[in-house]
C-alpha cells in the first residue's frame, strides 16, 4: 500500500520542481529591469537624433548607454550606423561585429556590415582550416552563444528520447534516431563550446584611426611587413611593450601599436 | 533689326510700283480692288437678305453664323463664335471659337481680336485652316481659337470679333482689271463684319478664387534614384490640367529635411486639343541635394483641383518615390582600392540601412547568455525521464519472463515492513501475534522459494532450504521458530492479555524474525527459480 503511494509523491515533487525552475528562470529574464525605461528613453533620443542627421549627438547618446550598462543588438547596430556616418569604419565595424552577437541574423546589420567591409580600403581574403570548418558549420556564425546553448540542451534532450526508445523497442528506426540525436549534439555541443571559446578566449580587433604599420617586431624601429587599413579586422596574440602581436584573416602576421586596435570583445572594453 | 525689314520691304514695293506703273493700269485696279468700297457687310448682308426675304434668318446654307455678305455673293461666306462652357466657374477654362466660313474664295483675311470683361485670355489665338461641309455646302473654314479663363464670379463678357476679306465674285466678271485680277482670277469685293457678343454667367468655384479648376494629374520621377551623399538628383513634377496655368499650386516635398531642395522655374506648355479644351502640362524641377545617407521615401507630390463636372474638390498625387543616398569614399580610399566584393561596388549597396529606431525589449543582454536554468532543468529531466523509462521497461521485461520476481524482490521490503508494523502493535493477544510473526515468515520464504509455502509443515520447509543450498543451521533454525510460533498460538498462556514478561519475548520473536529473514535474503538470493523447477 506504501509502496504503490511513495513513487507518485516521489514523480510528483520533481515535477513541481522542475515547473518552479522554468518558471523561476522565465521570470528572471523577463523581470521588468528598473533601468529599463531610462534606457528606453535615450535610446528613442538617440535614434531620433540620428535621423535627423545630427550623428555627433547621435553618437554621444549611444555612447553614453553602452557606459551606463545597456547591451542589446539594436544598440550596437545604430552605434556602427553611427560611426559609418561619421566616417569612422573602424569602430563602425567593430560595433556592427558586436550587434553581431545579439542579432546574427538581422538582415539590416549582415548588410550594414557587408558594406562596410567593402569599404575597407585593402579587402583581405580569409584563408585556412578554420574559415573552411566555419564556411561548414554555417548555423555557427548564424547562431548566438545562447541559441546554440538551448539547441544543445535540445539535442540532449531528444538524445535521451532517442536512448530510451531504442532501449524500449529496439528498432532501426529507433537506432537511426539516436545516431541523428547524438551527431546533433555532438555538433551543436561542439558549436556552443566553439562559441564560448570564441568569445571568452580569442582576441578579436579591428584595426582603427586610419592605415596602421605592421611591423615585423614589437618596436617601430622593425622593418614594416605590411600595411592594415582601417577596418581590417584581426586576431591578436601577443602582446608587448605597447605593441601586439597580430594575425590577419589571411594568415600574415605582425606587430602593431595597442592604439590602433580596438576590441570586439565585450568584455575588453 | 524689324524696322530694317520694313524699309527693306517698302523698297521692294516701291520698285514693284514703278514696274507696274511703267506697264499702265495697275495702280487704278489696285485702288478699285485694294481699298475701295469696303461695305459694312453686316448692314449689306441684311440689306440683300430683305431683298431675298430671310432677313433675321440665319443663311441655309451655315446656319447659326453671321454673314459677310457681297454683292452676288450673298449667304456665302459666315462668322460664328463659339464658348465652350456659358456658366462656368471661376477659374475654368472657357475655349473660344471664332470660325470665318466661306462657300466662296476669299483673301486677305484679317481678324481684330474681341475685347473681354470678367475674362483671362491664357493664350494668344491659335489660327487654322481647314475645309468642312454643311447642309450639303463645302466651307472653307478660317478658325481661331483662345483659352480663356473667368477671373470673378457673375457676369462676363466677350466683345465683338472683326473680320475682314477680299471676298472673290467670279472669274471674268470684271475684265478692266489689271494684270493683279487674272491672278484673283475675277472681280472681288471687300468683305467685314464682327461676331456677336457672347455674355458669360461665371459661378464661384469651391476653395475660394485662385483654386486650381479643372480635371489634373500628377506624375512624378526621379534620376538617378540612387546618388552619393552630395550629388544632386533630379526630381520632376509634372502637372497636367485643363484649369489656370497660374493657379497650380508650386508641389511640396514635405519630410526631405536632409536634403538640401534646388527648385528650378516651371516651364508651361499648352497642348491645345483638336476640338476641345486647352491642356496645360506644367514641370516642375528640384535638384535634391542628400546631406545623410539613407534610403529615403519622397512623399507623393499632391494638387488640389476642383472638378468642374461635378464641382467637388478633388486631389490629384503622384506616386511615392524611393530615393537611395549614398556615402562618399572614405577618407583616403582610392576607388580603385575599394570592395573586396563586386556587390558591395554598386551605389545599390552601398547604402547602409537606417537605425533602429525602436528600443529593444531587452535593452540589457548577456551576449555569453547560456541555457538558464529552466534550460539545465529541462536537460536534468531528460535525462531523469531517459533513465527511468530504460528502468521501467527493464523490469517490466524481467517480469514478462519471470512472474515471481517481482514478489521475490519485494519479499524482503514486505517483511520487513509487517515485522515493524507487528512491533507497534503490542495490544494483539498472544495467539494472534504469533500467528502474524509465522505468516510473516511463511510469506518470505513462499516469495522468495516460490512456492505454495502455506501448505506446508515446518519440516517440508527445512527439506526445501536444505535443497536450495542454505547452510544447514538456517534451515533448523527456520524449522524451530515455525515451530516456536504454533506452539504459542495453539497455548493457553495469557488468555488475551499480554503481561511484562510476555512483551520481551515477543520482541525477542521479532528480532529473532528479522535477523533470520536478513540471512535468508542473503542465501536465498537468486535461489527462487532452482527451488521452482
Amino acid at each position: 500500500m506504501t509502496t504503490g503511494r511513495a513513487q507518485p509523491r516521489l514523480a510528483t515533487i520533481l515535477v513541481v520542481a522542475a515547473l518552479a525552475s522554468t518558471l523561476v528562470a522565465i521570470r528572471a529574464s523577463t523581470a521588468a529591469n528598473p533601468e529599463h525605461d531610462d534606457f528606453a528613453h535615450d535610446f528613442a533620443q538617440a535614434a531620433q537624433a540620428y535621423v535627423d542627421g545630427r550623428y555627433d549627438r547621435a553618437q554621444s547618446l549611444f555612447e553614453g548607454l553602452f557606459i551606463a550598462g545597456c547591451r542589446n543588438g539594436d544598440l550596437f547596430f545604430n552605434l556602427g550606423n553611427t560611426y559609418y556616418q561619421r566616417d569612422d569604419l573602424g569602430e563602425a565595424i567593430r560595433a556592427y561585429r558586436r550587434a553581431e552577437l545579439y542579432e546574427p541574423r538581422d538582415p539590416d546589420l549582415r548588410h550594414n556590415l557587408a558594406v562596410a567591409r567593402g569599404q575597407v580600403a585593402q579587402p583581405v581574403g580569409r584563408a585556412g582550416l578554420l574559415y573552411a570548418v566555419r564556411s561548414f558549420a554555417f548555423w555557427y556564425d548564424l547562431s548566438t552563444h545562447r541559441e546554440l546553448a538551448l539547441a544543445s540542451v535540445a539535442a540532449w534532450v531528444a538524445l535521451c528520447a532517442a536512448f530510451a526508445w531504442r532501449y524500449a523497442s529496439g528498432s532501426v528506426a529507433s537506432g537511426a534516431a539516436s545516431f541523428a540525436a547524438a551527431l546533433a549534439l555532438a555538433l551543436l555541443g561542439g558549436s556552443w563550446g566553439a562559441k564560448h571559446y570564441e568569445l571568452t578566449r580569442v582576441d578579436s580587433d579591428v584595426v582603427v584611426n586610419g592605415e596602421a604599420e605592421v611591423h615585423a617586431g614589437p618596436s617601430a624601429t622593425q622593418p614594416v611587413a605590411f600595411t592594415a587599413a582601417e577596418g581590417t579586422e584581426v586576431t591578436s596574440v601577443a602582446s608587448e611593450g605597447g605593441y601586439r602581436k597580430i594575425v590577419r584573416a589571411d594568415g600574415r602576421q605582425g606587430w602593431i601599436r595597442s592604439d590602433q586596435l580596438v576590441p570586439v570583445r565585450l568584455d575588453q572594453e | 533689326m524689324k524696322r530694317d525689314e520694313r524699309a527693306r520691304a517698302r523698297w521692294g514695293a516701291a520698285l514693284l510700283a514703278a514696274l507696274v506703273l511703267t506697264s499702265g493700269g495697275p495702280a487704278l485696279a489696285y485702288s478699285r480692288h485694294g481699298h475701295g468700297g469696303v461695305t459694312p457687310l453686316g448692314e449689306h448682308g441684311r440689306r440683300e437678305r430683305a431683298e431675298r426675304g430671310d432677313e433675321g434668318q440665319p443663311p441655309s446654307a451655315a446656319p447659326g453664323g453671321t454673314s459677310l455678305d457681297s454683292a452676288g455673293e450673298g449667304g456665302r461666306v459666315f462668322l460664328r463664335a463659339e464658348v465652350s462652357e456659358h456658366d462656368p466657374f471661376v477659374g475654368q477654362q472657357v475655349v473660344l471659337t471664332l470660325k470665318l466660313l466661306s462657300a466662296v474664295p476669299i483673301y486677305k483675311v484679317e481678324f481684330t481680336a474681341p475685347s473681354f470683361e470678367g475674362l483671362k485670355q491664357a493664350q494668344p489665338f491659335l489660327e487654322s485652316d481647314y475645309s468642312t461641309s454643311e447642309g450639303g455646302t463645302a466651307y472653307r473654314v478660317h478658325e481661331y481659337r483662345a483659352p480663356l479663363y473667368v477671373s470673378r464670379p457673375g457676369a462676363a463678357q466677350i466683345g465683338p470679333a472683326s473680320f475682314s476679306c477680299r471676298i472673290k465674285l467670279g472669274s471674268g466678271a470684271d475684265t478692266s482689271g489689271s494684270m493683279f485680277d487674272d491672278f484673283y482670277s475675277g472681280r472681288s469685293v471687300a468683305g467685314e463684319g464682327r461676331t456677336q457678343p457672347i455674355r458669360l454667367d461665371a459661378r464661384p468655384a469651391t476653395g475660394g478664387a485662385g483654386v486650381l479648376v479643372g480635371k489634373t494629374e500628377v506624375s512624378s520621377g526621379l534620376a538617378p534614384a540612387v546618388v552619393k551623399k552630395g550629388q544632386p538628383a533630379t526630381l520632376t513634377v509634372e502637372v497636367k490640367t485643363f484649369g489656370d496655368d497660374d493657379a497650380v499650386p508650386t508641389p511640396r516635398l514635405p519630410g526631405l529635411e536632409s536634403f538640401q531642395i534646388i527648385a528650378d522655374r516651371p516651364l508651361t506648355e499648352w497642348v491645345p486639343g483638336p476640338d476641345g479644351p486647352f491642356l496645360v502640362r506644367k514641370v516642375f524641377k528640384f535638384a535634391l541635394l542628400g546631406k545623410v545617407a539613407g534610403a529615403y521615401t519622397i512623399p507623393p507630390v499632391t494638387v488640389p483641383y476642383v472638378d468642374p463636372a461635378t464641382g467637388r474638390p478633388k486631389e490629384a498625387a503622384s506616386e511615392a518615390l524611393t530615393l537611395r543616398v549614398g556615402r562618399g569614399l572614405p577618407a583616403g580610399a582610392a576607388p580603385g582600392a575599394r570592395g573586396s566584393t563586386a556587390t558591395v561596388d554598386t551605389d545599390e549597396n552601398a547604402v547602409i540601412r537606417s537605425a533602429h529606431a525602436t528600443p529593444p525589449s531587452r535593452t540589457v543582454q548577456d551576449p555569453l547568455e547560456g541555457p538558464g536554468w529552466a534550460g539545465i532543468g529541462v536537460a536534468f529531466l531528460a535525462f531523469a525521464g531517459s533513465v527511468g523509462s530504460c528502468v521501467a521497461v527493464s523490469r517490466a521485461r524481467t517480469a514478462a519472463a519471470d512472474p515471481g520476481s517481482v514478489r521475490r524482490r519485494r519479499a524482503l521490503r514486505q517483511a520487513t515492513r509487517d515485522l515493524t508494523e507487528l512491533a507497534g502493535a503490542s495490544s494483539d493477544a498472544p495467539t494472534v501475534f504469533y500467528e502474524r510473526v509465522g505468516r510473516v515468515l511463511r510469506e518470505f520464504l513462499g516469495a522468495k522459494l516460490d512456492l505454495p509455502i502455506g501448505v506446508l509443515t515446518p519440516e517440508e520447509i527445512e527439506v526445501k532450504l536444505s535443497a536450495n543450498g542454505l547452510s544447514s543451521g538456517t534451515p533448523a533454525e527456520v524449522r524451530e521458530l515455525l515451530a516456536f510460533c504454533e506452539l504459542k498460538r495453539w497455548s493457553r498462556v495469557g488468555n488475551g492479555s499480554s503481561g511484562p514478561r510476555d512483551g520481551d519475548q515477543r520482541d525477542e520473536v521479532l528480532s529473532r524474525t528479522r535477523s533470520l529473514i536478513t540471512k535468508l535474503e542473503s542465501e536465498l538470493s537468486g535461489a527462487a527459480r532452482e527451488v521452482s523447477t
